[in-house]
């Protein structure tokens, strides 16, 4: 019995590692995406952003199936993997890690891009101006004005990777402390008969979001409405 | 002397900026044109905002940009500040943390920060968001916020456009103002004549992407007169007359001479073929350049090189410094072919034709005083009835009201 509890908290904490590890590679790679693509003009721009969105369309299986033939010794990114790190890829923390990046990464792309699209460029000319280079402008005055679809892009990321189940269920496999993360766990409750356990961890993944999701929408709500009342009051006469 | 060197190209889809100029920044100079014409491209290309701008921009010696020289200095190692119409501030900041924006970045110290906040009177507002300000109010941090950078060269993109009368006012003298104390050159972008010609020393005149124009800036304003890009105007520089004491509302000024010498080139001021109307006293039989001038440095407190403008129409900023721009409009003076007398128009200036341009129904006639130009606009048929010539000796005269100044 006590050792049923460990394994749930077990894949509790694989789950928040995967889910977090996740964020941080999401943000550090959709940042620079997404502002190339807000600035992008070229018409190949929609045939990227529809490979970005495909994941949003795409059963999460036919993206696993693919990239466990990737990841697999046989083929050429698996291979690499291996020749770089000494470690097979598939069935592996990377691996999951690997996997939610690319199902998460509209999630996190889409929210940055519009909030890029709409930055008023002219705050950034005048940054210059005054003597802001690149990295200084990104951080005092990018940052700061996106900051609300910066948080909502980390929660959707976050969220969306924790929820995560066919793409892992495809190239994770099920290994205790490696790989074996919420969603699977309570498969494996249901095949096993374990109502009650199941509806444990159902139950608590759904408060869990509703809780994340209403702090954000709680946040951005917050943020309009200061926006509002100093449109408000700019229009007074 | 400071000066920018351009040698700039631009292709735009309206127009195609070419630019080879030789700009001196002593004074604030002043870039005039319409919408399209390509003046904000210009400052764009000069701060480094514009980077498919080719050719060279060479600011005191050194090099901005050098397209054969592969060289183009990113616009934040340029130090030059860029005012833009809309004031850009940083929303999600207070109006201190504005101006710590700048002051954080900028290289050298010595513009001290109280002494702007205190000029600017920004004092109680810097606790406030900038989203919360009055567009003035906006347009009056982002100034100070660009002074506090201490900018080697400020560039004013339409600063005030989109401010009311009172606003302008107040903004147009705090930028005098900066420029005296600090001395930061300043080019000046606008559509508004009137603004130019309260501030700026010189001003060169933009279309279709190049400068059709460059001087002085009563010359230039002068030039275009006879353009259709202006409501024809004298425009003047005046000193409070010292002595004078000011009665009945009416403040006393001198005008000064400063552009005489480029209005005559070409213009012939006639000696002999004069005609003086029997009833009219005039000092000297003979009237011409000379004999005007003679009264000037004589010192004489001749009745005819004094102006009377409204006092009420004085500004603050022109009694400290005793001295103010003004312009009269060319519709509010008339002419007389006959010493006026007793009339309430208390400006009557002798001088002599020395221009008319006919244009259908209207004529612009260029009258030289003391060989200052001043601008008339009268009917074609009052140059016909009058019999007006050039060398003619006439009065024009206009009421103090008809001396106007924005600058308060």
């Amino acid at each position: 019995m006590e050792s049923y509890w460990s394994q749930d908290i077990l894949a509790l904490v694989t789950t928040l590692k995967v889910a977090l590890v996740s964020t941080l590679i999401l943000l550090v790679i959709g940042t620079p995406l997404a502002w190339w693509l807000a600035k992008l003009q070229s018409r190949w721009r929609v045939l990227i952003e529809a490979l970005i969105a495909l994941p949003l369309v795409l059963p999460p299986t036919v993206l696993g199936f693919y990239l466990l033939i990737a990841f697999s010794p046989q083929h050429l990114p698996g291979q690499w993997w291996q020749s770089v790190t000494g470690q097979q890829l598939a069935f592996s923390f990377s691996a999951i890690v690997i996997g939610s990046v690319i199902y998460s990464l509209p999630f996190v792309v889409q929210p940055l891009q519009k909030a890029f699209e709409q930055l008023d460029h002219s705050l950034l000319d005048s940054g210059a101006t005054l003597g802001a280079g690149p990295l200084d402008r990104f951080w005092h005055i990018i940052l700061p004005l996106c900051k609300a679809s910066f948080i909502t892009a980390a929660t959707l990321g976050f969220a969306h990777t924790v929820g995560e189940f066919g793409v892992v269920l495809m190239i994770g496999g099920n290994i205790p402390g490696e790989t074996r993360v919420l969603s699977i766990a309570l498969f494996d409750h249901v095949e096993a008969f374990d109502y009650a356990r199941a509806h444990l961890l159902a139950f608590s993944l759904l408060i869990g979001s509703i809780a994340v999701l209403a702090l954000v929408y709680l946040f951005n709500f917050s943020e309009q409405k200061q926006q509002g009342l100093s449109n408000q009051s700019r229009q007074m006469p | 002397m400071t000066v920018l060197n351009l040698g700039v190209r631009c292709q735009r889809r309206s127009f195609a900026l070419n630019i080879d100029q030789q700009f001196d920044l002593t004074g604030i100079h002043g870039i005039f044109g319409h919408s399209g014409s390509g003046k904000s491209t210009l400052l764009r290309c000069i701060s480094g905002l514009e980077k498919s701008g080719t050719g060279q921009i060479i600011w005191q010696n050194r090099t901005l940009l050098s397209t054969a020289d592969k060289c183009f200095v990113a616009p934040e190692k340029r130090h030059i500040a860029h005012v833009f119409q809309r004031s850009c501030l940083f929303p999600h900041l207070t109006v201190q943390e504005n101006l710590d924006f700048a002051i954080k970045r900028r290289v050298t110290n010595n513009i001290p920060i109280d002494e702007i906040i205190e000029l600017t009177g920004l004092q109680p507002l810097l606790a406030s968001k900038v989203t919360l300000l009055s567009g003035g109010e906006q347009q009056k941090v982002a100034l100070a916020r660009a002074i506090l950078f201490e900018p080697e060269l400020l560039l004013l993109d339409e600063p005030l456009s989109a401010l009311d009368r009172q606003n302008k006012r107040q903004l147009l003298a705090l930028i005098k103002r900066a420029h005296m104390h600090y001395k930061i050159p300043m080019l000046y972008v606008t559509h508004s004549i009137d603004e130019l010609q309260q501030i700026a020393t010189h001003m060169s005149v933009m279309e279709n992407g190049q400068i059709k124009l460059t001087g002085a800036i009563h010359n230039v304003i002068h030039q275009l007169n006879n353009s259709a890009m202006i409501e024809q105007q004298t425009s003047l520089s005046l000193t409070i007359a010292p002595q004078e004491a000011k009665a009945g509302g009416l403040t006393p000024l001198l005008f000064h001479n400063t552009v005489a010498d480029s209005v005559e080139q070409g213009n012939v001021i006639t000696k002999d073929n004069v005609t003086v109307k029997d009833n009219v006293t005039v000092k000297d039989n003979v009237i011409g350049k000379d004999s005007v001038l003679d009264i000037d440095k004589g010192g004489e407190q001749d009745v005819n090189t004094k102006l009377y403008m409204l006092t009420s129409n004085i500004g603050e900023y022109a009694l400290q410094h005793q001295a103010l721009r003004c312009f009269i409009m060319a519709s509010d003076i008339s002419l007389c072919t006959q010493e006026p007398s007793n009339s309430s128009i208390v400006n009557q200036l002798r001088g002599n034709i020395i221009a008319i341009d006919i244009n259908e129904h209207q004529a612009l006639v260029t009258v030289s005083v003391n060989g200052h130009p001043f601008y008339a606009s009268i009917s074609a048929f009052s140059v016909n009835t009058l019999d007006l010539a050039i060398g003619q000796i006439v009065f024009i005269q206009f009421k103090a009201s008809a001396i106007q100044t924005l600058l308060k």
